[in-house]
C-alpha cells in the first residue's frame, strides 16, 4: 500500500512538473492590478495596451466554456466526487484524481479511499496514431464523429478487503447519440457565421483608434522629444516615433507616461468613442456561443467496476443527457441499468438507477482570468436494487478552478444507507481533475 | 492577469508596429496565419474596409490561411494606414500570426510580427495591427 502511494504521488508531483507554466501564471497575476492588462503598468506593448483599453471599455463577460466535459472518475468508482455523469468527455485526455476520501460512518473514520482515471476521445488517439495534430481545424471538422466515442480506464478503492491485489479496476465508454454542441455540426457553424460578420467590423473600429492615438502621442509629446529632427519630413518623424516611443513595453510605458492626466483622459475618449463595433462582436459571440452551449446532449454510457477476487463486480449502462436550463444553469440527468455480479450463488443484484444533477456557473470566467469558473452543483441519486432497500444519495459538490485545465472538486453526500450496511453514511470528498486539451494550452 | 481580454495570452516573439514599403520597387507584405481549434474565425482590416475574411479561403476550415498585401500591385487605400488582424476566439483557442516584409523577389527584408495568441474564452478576440506607409 505504502509502494502504491508513493507511486501514486511520484504522477502527481511529475504531472505538476511537467506544467511549470501553470504556476508560473498564477504567479504573474499576484502583481496584477484591478485595471489588469489595460493599466500602462502592465501593457506588452502599444497596440495589445489599445486592445486592452478597447476591452476594458467593452466591458463584457462570457459566462463559461466547456465545463460540461467530464474528466472525474465515472460515478460507478465509489470513491468519486461525481455522483452524477455527464455527457461530454475531454476531446483530448482527462484525468480524474480523487486523493482523500473522508468518510464517516457510525463514528468510524476510514481515508483510505483513493481513486484514479483517465479518459481519453477515439478522436485523440486516431489523432495520435495518425500523426495529426487533433487541434488542427480540418481535422477537427472532417473527424466529428471520433469525438462521439470516449473511453475511461481507471483504478478505485479495494472493498471488504486491504488486499492490493484486490483494487477494483475501472473500464467504461460512451458514446455520445445526440450531440447538439459539437463546432463542427453545420447548425452550430451557422451560428458561427453570424460572428464572422462582426468580427471585420469590430476589427475595423481598432484600426482607426489605434493611429488616432498614435498620432495624437505625436502631436503632444512629439516635439519634446525631438520629432521631427531638423530637416526630417513629417512621415519619416512619424515612424521613428513610433518605431522608437511605441513599440517596446518600457518605451510605451515611458512615452505613456508622459502624459498629464487630461491627456490620458483624451486618448481614452478616443478609445471609449470607437467601441460601438466592439461591442456588437462581443454581444453577438455571447448570444452565438450561449446558444450552443445550451444545446442538447444524449450519451449511452458504459461502466464497469472489475475486482480480481472475491469481491462484487459491478456493471452500469444507461443514457445520460445534458441540457442547458437557462444562463448558468445546466441539467444533467443519468437512467441507468446496474448489475452487480456477487461471486456468492444468490446474491446478484440487478436494478435501476437514476440520478439528477443541476450544476450552476457562481462565477464568470473572468474572475480566475483562463480557468473554468467555480461551479455549485446538487445532485441526487436513487437506486432500486433487487435483494436491497432502496438507496438514496444526495450530494453537495464545489468545484474550484486553480489553474488552467486544473480543477478541485469538493463534495459533501448524504446517504439514507451504504449498499453493505443499514445505516446512514455522510462522506465527504476532495480530488483534482486535469483536462489536458486546457494544460497544453498554457504550454509553450 | 490576461494579457486581453478575459483569459487571453500573448507570447511575441517578434514585434514592430510600424513599415515602410516601397510597393514601386516590388516591396509587400506576406501574412501566414496558424491556427489551433474547431473553427478559425478572422479577418484582415484596413482603416476603410474588411479586406479579407476567413471563408474567402478555399478549403476553409484548414490550420494555415495565408496571403499578401501589395505583391504586384499597389493594394494600398491610402500613403498612411493601418492594417489589422482581427481573430475571434469563440471557436478557436490558438492563433499564431507572422507578418514579413518582402521584396519583389521574394527575399525577406525584415520579420514584422510573430506572435502566438491564446485564449480559452468565447468572447475573446484580439486585432494585431501594424502601420504601414507606403511610397
Amino acid at each position: 500500500m505504502q509502494t502504491y502511494r508513493l507511486i501514486r504521488l511520484c504522477f502527481v508531483v511529475l504531472l505538476l512538473t511537467c506544467f511549470p507554466t501553470v504556476g508560473q501564471s498564477q504567479e504573474l497575476q499576484a502583481g496584477s492590478k484591478d485595471q489588469g492588462c489595460a493599466s500602462i503598468d502592465n501593457l506588452l506593448n502599444f497596440g495589445q495596451w489599445i486592445n486592452c483599453r478597447v476591452d476594458a471599455a467593452v466591458a463584457l463577460r462570457m459566462n463559461q466554456k466547456g465545463m460540461n466535459k467530464q474528466v472525474e472518475v465515472p460515478s460507478i468508482g465509489s470513491n468519486t466526487t461525481s455522483l452524477v455523469d455527464q455527457t461530454e468527455a475531454p476531446d483530448l485526455l482527462g484525468l480524474g484524481l480523487n486523493l482523500i476520501g473522508m468518510k464517516k460512518n457510525g463514528g468510524t473514520e476510514d481515508d483510505d479511499n483513493e481513486a484514479i482515471s483517465v479518459t481519453t476521445s477515439a478522436y485523440a488517439l486516431y489523432a495520435a496514431l495518425t500523426g495529426n495534430d487533433a487541434l488542427d481545424p480540418r481535422f477537427y471538422l472532417e473527424h466529428q464523429g471520433l469525438r462521439r466515442l470516449s473511453f475511461t480506464i481507471g483504478q478505485d478503492e479495494a472493498e471488504e478487503t486491504s488486499d492490493e491485489t484486490n483494487r477494483a479496476f475501472l473500464f467504461g465508454f460512451k458514446y455520445m447519440i445526440i450531440n447538439k454542441r459539437d463546432a463542427s455540426l453545420q447548425s452550430n457553424r451557422d451560428e458561427l457565421k453570424r460572428v464572422s460578420q462582426f468580427v471585420g467590423p469590430a476589427g475595423m473600429a481598432v484600426v482607426n483608434i489605434q493611429p488616432e492615438v498614435e498620432d495624437y502621442l505625436f502631436t503632444k509629446l512629439g516635439k519634446s522629444l525631438g520629432y521631427p529632427a531638423i530637416g526630417e519630413a513629417d512621415v519619416d518623424a512619424k515612424i521613428r516615433f513610433i518605431t522608437q516611443r511605441l513599440t517596446t513595453a518600457n518605451d510605451t510605458k515611458a512615452t505613456l507616461k508622459m502624459l498629464s492626466p487630461k491627456q490620458l483622459s483624451e486618448v481614452l475618449e478616443i478609445v471609449s468613442a470607437g467601441v460601438d463595433a466592439q461591442v456588437a462582436l462581443r454581444q453577438v459571440t455571447t448570444e452565438v456561443f450561449e446558444k450552443i452551449r445550451r444545446r442538447p446532449q444524449l450519451s449511452f454510457s458504459f461502466q464497469t467496476k472489475q475486482h480480481r477476487a472475491e469481491a462484487v463486480d459491478e456493471y452500469r449502462s444507461g443514457l445520460l443527457l445534458d441540457l442547458g436550463v437557462y444562463q448558468r444553469l445546466n441539467l444533467a440527468l443519468n437512467a441507468t441499468f446496474d448489475y452487480e455480479d456477487s461471486k456468492l450463488i444468490g446474491g446478484d443484484k440487478r436494478g435501476g438507477r437514476f440520478a439528477g444533477e443541476g450544476y450552476f456557473h457562481i462565477t464568470d470566467q473572468n474572475i480566475f482570468g483562463g480557468k473554468d469558473p467555480l461551479v455549485m452543483s446538487i445532485a441526487g441519486e436513487g437506486k432500486w436494487l433487487t435483494s436491497a432497500k432502496p438507496t438514496y444519495t444526495g450530494q453537495v459538490k464545489l468545484t474550484i478552478p486553480l489553474f488552467d485545465g486544473i480543477n478541485l472538486p469538493i463534495s459533501f453526500s448524504v446517504a439514507n444507507r451504504s449498499d453493505l450496511i443499514d445505516e446512514s453514511t455522510v462522506r465527504g470528498r476532495f480530488g483534482f481533475t486535469f483536462d489536458l486539451a486546457k494544460l497544453l494550452q498554457v504550454l509553450p | 492577469m490576461s494579457d486581453f481580454g478575459v483569459a487571453g495570452k500573448l507570447t511575441i516573439r517578434e514585434f514592430d508596429a510600424v513599415v515602410k514599403v516601397r510597393v514601386s520597387n516590388g516591396e509587400y507584405l506576406h501574412f501566414n496565419l496558424t491556427v489551433k481549434g474547431a473553427e478559425p474565425i478572422f479577418s484582415f482590416v484596413c482603416k476603410h474596409r474588411v479586406r479579407l475574411s476567413e471563408r474567402d479561403f478555399d478549403s476553409h476550415p484548414k490550420q494555415v490561411y495565408a496571403w499578401t498585401w501589395s505583391k504586384g500591385q499597389n493594394e494600398a487605400d491610402a500613403a498612411d494606414d493601418t492594417y489589422g488582424v482581427i481573430m475571434s476566439f469563440i471557436a478557436a483557442v490558438r492563433y499564431t500570426l507572422r507578418v514579413e516584409h518582402r521584396d519583389r523577389d521574394d527575399n525577406l527584408i525584415n520579420l514584422l510580427k510573430d506572435i502566438d495568441y491564446e485564449s480559452q474564452h468565447a468572447a475573446d478576440s484580439f486585432t494585431e495591427t501594424i502601420r504601414v506607409f507606403t511610397a
